[in-house]
Parts: C-alpha cells; structure tokens; sequence
C-alpha cells in the first residue's frame, strides 16, 4: 500500500498461473515417486490450510501449533484407515457421487482460502481470482487429472521455501525464541469444542479424500517421510511467526497485516510473492478436483506404470461440474466454516457407511447424505453451523445413521443371498 | 484433443486470466493531490508553546460518581467567535476497572437555529498533546499555541463550520484527575463515547442545543484516530444505545504489539523524534496496566527523572524537555515484555467494526508511521469492517488536517451522507466476497 503496484502484482499472479501450466505440462513422462510423494505433501497441507483459522483468531500458541500438528495426522490416519473401502471399480454411484460433493467441497475452501488471501494481499477482485484459479486448475486436471495435479503440487512444495525463510528471517532477526514457550501476548485459547469439531471433521475429510486414496494406493503417502515433511514445513513457518509475534499468533490483526500490507516496499517482492501465493492455492485446488475426476478415472495402475485399461472419458467432465459448483458456492460468500461443517457430514455419510467393508454400502451413503442435508438444515436454523459441540454431535449421528442403514442393507443382501442358496435357486 | 493443443489452451486461460484480474482490480485508493496548501507549511502537528492554567472548573473535590454520561457540570468558554457556542463540560466516564471517574471536555455547536431534528454530533477525539491535566481540550481552546488552540483550528471550529456540534474529550486525566489515557484504547474509547452521551440531550448547561440523535459519529486524528476506532469497537458493549453512523480516522496512531520492531525503535542511539510519546506511553501503560508493567521495567533512570515532567507540560514544550537525551537512553532495552503486552491489550484492530470508517493517511507523515496503517487498513478488511481507505501520496501530518476536509473524497461529505442513509464505500477488495457492494475508486 506503500505505492500504487497493481500492475506488478497482476504481472505476478499472471506468472504464478503461468508456472503452473508450464509445471503440469514440462513432461510427458509419469510422475517420479518424489513427484508423487511431494504432491501428497500438498494434498495433506490441504488440512493445514482448512484448519489454521480456527486457532489464530483466538489466538494461536505453541499449544495450538501442537494441536494443529495432532490434527493434520488425523487427515492422514483418517485417510489410511478409510483404505478398507472397495476399490474404485466397485464403488457404487451414490458414494462416487457423495464423494464427488465431498472433493466440490474442499476445492471450494481451497478457493474461498485463496480468492480471499490473494485479493488480501494483492488488492485485486477476490471474486475474479478464485474464477481464474477454479478455471486453470480445472484445465489442467480435467486435461491431466493426477499428473497435473502431482506435478503441480511438488512445484508449490519447492515454492514453500519462501514462505519458510521468511517467516524464520522474521522471527530471528525481529523475534525471540524463548517467547515461543513463554508467550509475551495474552491469549483467550481456541474454545476446546471448536478444537474437537475440527480434529473431527479433518478425520473424515481425509478418510474421504480421493486424492489422499490415490497417494496411499500409489505408495506415496509414506507416512513417517510424508508426516516429517508436512509438520516439519508448518513447525518451521508457524514457529518462525511466533517468534516474531511473541508467542501469540492473532489473525487478522494489525500486527499480522504488518508484512503483508507493506509487500510493495522493494520493488519486485509483490509479484515474487504472489506469483508464489498463485502457484500454492492453484496446486492446492488442483489436487481437490483431482480427487474427484480420480473418481471416474483412477489413474494410480497407469502412475504406478503398469497398464491402466480403466480410464473413462467422463472423468473431464464431472472435473469441470465440480469446479463450477465451487465456484457458484465460493462466491455466494457462505465462508468456510460452514462448509466444512456440511462436507465433513457429507464425508462422514461415506466413511460410515464403508466401515464394515460390507459389499453394498451404497444405501448407507444416501441415508447418510439425506441425513446430512437434514442436520445442516437443522444446524442453520439454530444458527450453529459453525466448528462446535452442534457439529460434532451431527457428524456422530450421521455417522450412526449411514453405519446403520448400510449395515443393515447389507444383511438384507447377505440374508437374500443365503435363502437362494438354500432354496437352490 | 493433441497435448500440445491442451498446453496452449491452458495457456491462453492463465494469460486471459491475468489480464482479468487486471482490468477488474478494484480503484486505487491513492488521490492524485499535491500537498494541501493549507498546510504545507504547517509546523508540526504538536506546535504548542504554552502550557495554559488550570481553572477552577477541573477542582472535583464535589465530585459524587454517577453514571457513565450523565453531565455534571459545564460553564461557557468566553470569547468564543462568532456563530459558535463553546463550552467546557465535565461528565461522567469510568476507568478499566469500571470505576466511575470524572472526564472532561470541549463542547462547540452552532450559534443558529437547529436542522430539523436537531444538528449531527460528532465526538472529536484529539491527538497527541500530553498527558496532564493541562493538556487537554478544554483549557484554552481559543488561545494561541496551547495544545487545545492546535486542535481546534485545524478541526473542531472547521466542523462546527459544516454545521456540526462537536463535543471533544479531554481523555482522562487530562482536565479532571483521572488516570492517564495515551494511547490506551479502552480507555479513551470510555471518554470519547461518554462525551456523546454528555451532550446528545438539550440541557441548558450547554444551551439547549438540540442534537439529533440518529446522526452520531466520531472522528479523530492522530491519537485520536486511534481513539475513536477503540470508541467504535467498544461501542456496541460500552454505549450499545448510540447509533453511531462512521468514524473518520484521520493519520491513527497505532502501534503493533511487535517487540522487535519497538526493539528497534528503542535501540535507536541519534533518534529523538518518539522521546514524547514513548513517555506518555510509558505514565499511561504503566498506570492502567500495573499487572503487566511498572514505569521501572519501561523506562531507564534517565527516563524516570523526566516522569514528573508530564504532570505539568504538554505538547511542544513537553517534547523539547524530553529530547535533549536519545531515545535510547530513556528506555530500558530491550523492551520489557509487559509493555508489548500492554500495546496488544491497548490497541484495537481485532473486532469487526459495526460502523464503517474512513481512514485518510499522507505517505509523508513523519510523526505516524504509515505502514501501520496500511496494516491496521488490511486488518479492517479482513475482520469485514466497511473500510473506505484514502491516501494522499504528498502529505504529511499536519496538512492532512485540511487535506481530509478540503479535497474530494472528503470526510465530512463521507460523514454527511452516512447520516443521510447512503450505503458507505468499501475499497476492501476482500469484502467483494459475498456482498452486492462494489468498490469505490478515490480518481
């Protein structure tokens, strides 16, 4: 704000964009496993994106940073223990098509996240950028699906550097350590429900994610290396801001807007700096469509190179559906809290309802989804369709009410089978 | 379709899409202006040589609390010009611990018959001029280089002017005995709002003028900027009644809880240019906030030899007293952590505000530091505050006075159409999400 930079700032977002393409595209060959493995790097920083909020606007300390580290593993262990779903080529229409909702869901945070920081920081229309991101990471994926995505991702994980050196440059060269343990800022801490609802709700979106899936299938989601890079990147970041801000992370607050309101100091750093933010949000979005055209194409046989005679032509498709819905929804300016109420309800319907592995859990997932819609009509008209008690208690019933509906559907296929047998029909 | 094919309309979207969000990023919000003449040859804001007597009037020893607002005393200011009433009033406030405290204030409205309705009313929150009971606005509001004199001609007779009432706090403890209130948020927020609720009703104490109550605001500068935002994010649990339409923000004082960079400024070994007010910080932070900090952790013993002198000096000459030292040698350093402490409880920023501002800044102000407020603007916009933010790439601190007020957008049109039920601007271009607003460009 120091100067008017609005073309250098475009100049910038216009290169981020542009280095994204050029990233999704600079080979032809698979995706290496580093590749792989830095892309599921970004898919579980997704998490870390989602659930930040919650703590900085009451204040974030080094006890809210170790929550936060607890709750992006649970991204990771919801999504292992999910990995007794049926295979993909099983997966019955209501759970792909939930599950579908459920990646539309966490492409619009992602974009809500990104529309919001880059016209923060950059003084450009939020509306127009989280159009432009939703429509280049839409080309790239529906084009690529989890090769542009993956390498797209492992560029943005490269990127994040920038963010590190920064944060630590700040924190060693304005802050103190010792603040990190002993805060030097009075703090209300994060209300424990808010807490718990979101540990809750990063469970089951990751248990839920198709994009995390695939990583798993693929082996790129080796937990200690993964986890060690994923909290490695946000304990350096996060701790590099509590030292500088001493020991207490408010945000938004004047003293957090300090470095980002004043970017255009030096010349050129405004546009480094968000042609990096355009990179990191587009690999953000662009693995969250992939996760839903990885619905209809499940590419992990051919990125695992072995021949994959399972690709559909419809996979583009349902990309592009899902990221115009995010868009639509993104800019109807809900916010995101609520939305990750009603997606993680709508991720806890598939969850559940697979929990026994059972062979037809598909009316499970549609009792879940109905009951889901209900809970969220419920939730708006008492007002508390927010991270709290109110959505914790709906995950857990939707949870119960898919459990039970699948399970029980499942017995009446299991006791109809049996009768044929017996009957020797 | 070919890969190559795919790449090249992947291409064609990014480039597209850049130049979208060129042609569509919101207006500037920088005002091709030169520096205001009125004030371009402005010495500095705190131009005051006198330091004017303490009447009779500030003697509270009849004092009985009350509740917050209630006046409970005023006598007319003689020789006030023509067309305007001037008052000096003394109400009711309270301090942080909810203790009722006697506060006092100026008090100008028109000498003309009323609108209909009665006349808007804002309440001015004042800039930098001390701490003692000296200091304030109520004084010697019409006498020469006195600390109140340097904020009434640049501001409360031009409002008054417009067709305003404008009552103005002293802040506590700079009229009446109180604790010292420099740059305390809170606590200034009590005066500045009390002072509302002091004249918002026709007595003849203050000469029955009729004051209409659906056209309230605040405005301030300086200090005062920083007050009335405090006023206005303490307003819906403190004066909930006051249907405040905006607040005009004028170069805010505000000072990020950031202990290096007040490390920084601390350490400096030539500097002398913050000597005054980190004295006034150090009396009010240490008197409001004991638990946190004591004037022994903030100021050195240098520093704490030149205490006694806040009591009774103010504005120009208070600052040349305490400059013959660096700042260096009046504070201890590094900064004891309470006194950052005391700045995060102090200074707002965190709260939506229920009422839209106007913040005006100049990017030559030497005496704010303007990449504050760039910050504590980004802050606004992003807790969804309606935020209208001017910056004027040539002024400095004083000719911001008459810039606000005389160059397009000016705030007192600003404040005259949110009075007039016109929806405020916003140029936060993070509040496009979700709204039907559109921003407003300043050229």
């Amino acid at each position: 704000m120091n100067r008017e930079s609005i073309l250098e700032i475009c100049l910038g977002i216009t290169a981020g964009l542009l280095i994204v393409v050029i990233a999704a595209f600079r080979s032809s060959k698979l995706p290496s496993k580093p590749v792989l493995r830095r892309s599921a790097m970004i898919a579980l920083l997704t998490y870390a994106v989602i659930a930040v909020p919650v703590f900085t606007i009451n204040g974030m300390t080094v006890v809210g940073l170790i929550a936060l580290l607890v709750v992006v593993v649970l991204a990771l262990v919801g999504s292992r223990l999910a990995g007794s779903y049926a295979s993909s080529a099983q997966e019955e229409p209501a759970t792909r098509y939930v599950r579908a909702l459920v990646g539309t869901g966490l492409a619009t945070v992602l974009l809500i996240a990104g529309g919001q920081t880059l016209a923060l920081v950059g003084r450009v229309d939020p509306r127009i950028m989280i159009l432009v991101i939703a429509v280049v990471a839409a080309v790239l994926v529906a084009g690529q699906g989890l090769v542009a995505s993956s390498r797209i991702s492992s560029l943005s994980m490269w990127l994040l550097v920038v963010p590190i050196l920064i944060a630590l440059a700040l924190g060693f060269m304005l802050g103190s350590a010792p603040v990190v343990i002993s805060p030097i800022r009075l703090v209300d801490s994060t209300p424990i429900a808010a807490i718990l609802a979101i540990a809750v709700a990063v469970f089951v979106l990751g248990g839920a994610d198709r994009s995390l899936e695939a990583f798993n299938k693929l082996g790129a989601l080796t937990p200690v290396r993964v986890i060690a890079w994923v909290l490695g990147v946000i304990l350096l970041v996060v701790v590099g801001l509590l030292m500088f801000f001493g020991g207490v992370m408010f945000a938004p607050s004047m003293e957090f807007f300090v470095v980002p309101a004043n970017i255009d100091a030096l010349p050129g750093l405004a546009g480094i700096l968000l042609a990096i933010l355009t990179v990191i949000f587009s690999a953000l979005v662009a693995n969250a469509l992939a996760g839903i055209g990885a619905l209809w194409n499940p590419q992990e046989a051919q990125l695992a190179g072995e021949d994959d005679s399972q690709t559909t032509t419809s996979a583009p498709r349902f990309v592009a559906i899902g990221a115009a819905i995010a868009v639509v929804v993104a800019l109807l300016g809900v916010g995101s809290e609520p939305l990750i109420v009603v997606t993680s309800l709508l991720a806890v319907a598939t969850v559940a309802a697979h929990i026994d592995g059972t062979a037809s859990p598909g009316r499970g997932v549609i009792a879940g989804a109905i009951a889901s819609a209900v809970a969220a009509a419920i939730l708006i008209a008492t007002q508390q369709l927010v991270l709290g008690w109110a959505s914790i208690v709906a995950t857990v019933i939707v949870a119960l009410i898919a459990f039970g509906v699948g399970r029980s559907a499942s017995s009446e296929s299991s006791q109809g089978v049996a009768s044929k047998v017996h009957t020797g029909s | 379709m070919s890969r190559m094919a795919k790449f090249f309309v992947a291409v064609a979207c990014a480039v597209l899409g850049g130049l979208l969000v060129f042609v569509t990023a919101p207006g500037t919000t920088l005002v091709d202006a030169p520096i205001s003449p009125e004030g371009s040859d402005s010495s500095e804001t705190i131009d005051t040589k006198v330091t004017p007597e303490l009447s009779s009037f500030y003697n509270v020893t009849s004092w009985e609390p009350g509740a917050p607002g209630t006046l409970v005393k005023a006598e007319p200011i003689e020789g006030a010009p023509t067309g305007v009433k001037l008052y000096r009033i003394m109400y009711q406030s309270t301090d942080l611990q909810g203790r009722a405290i006697p506060v006092t204030g100026l008090y100008a409205a028109p000498d003309a018959p009323a609108p209909e309705g009665g006349f808007p009313l804002v309440s001015f929150a004042h800039g930098t001029t001390g701490v003692g009971q000296v200091c304030g606005m109520s004084q010697s509001p019409l006498q020469e280089d006195t600390p109140a004199n340097s904020n009434y001609v640049p501001h409360i007779e031009p409002l008054v002017q417009a067709g305003w009432a404008v009552v103005a706090s002293d802040y506590s403890g700079m009229g009446a005995p109180g604790p010292s209130s420099y740059l305390v948020g809170p606590l200034e927020a009590r005066g500045v709002l009390d002072a509302i609720r002091a004249v918002e009703n026709s007595s003849p104490m203050i000469g029955d003028v009729p004051i209409d109550q659906s056209k309230l605001g605040v405005y301030g500068k300086s200090q005062g900027g920083e007050a009335a935002m405090s006023a206005l994010q303490l307003a819906p649990d403190y004066a909930s009644e006051l249907d405040l339409a905006g607040g005009v923000i004028l170069a805010p004082g505000f000072t990020p809880p950031l202990a290096g960079i007040l490390d920084a400024v601390a350490s400096n070994p030539t500097s002398t240019s913050q000597n005054m007010f980190v004295m006034l910080l150090a009396q009010s932070y240490a008197e409001n906030y004991p638990e946190l900090v004591s004037l022994d952790d903030i100021l050195s013993p240098t520093g704490l030899e030149k205490v006694s002198l806040l009591e009774s000096n103010c504005g120009h000459g208070l600052a040349e007293k305490v400059s013959d030292v660096p700042l260096s040698e009046l504070i201890n350093y590094p900064v004891a952590p309470g006194f950052v402490t005391a700045f995060g409880e102090a200074m707002p920023g965190r709260v939506k505000l229920e009422s839209p501002i106007m913040v005006v800044q100049g990017l030559k102000d030497k005496t704010i530091i303007p990449q504050f407020t760039h910050a504590q603007v980004m802050s606004q916009c992003a807790v969804g505050t309606t935020t209208f933010y001017v910056r004027y790439p040539e002024d400095d601190h004083p000719s911001l006075n008459y810039q606000a007020r005389l160059h397009n957008p000016s705030v007192i049109d600003w404040m005259n159409a949110r009075w007039a039920g016109e929806p405020a601007p916003s140029n936060c271009a993070n509040q496009l999400l979700g709204t039907l607003n559109t921003t407003t460009a300043v050229n």
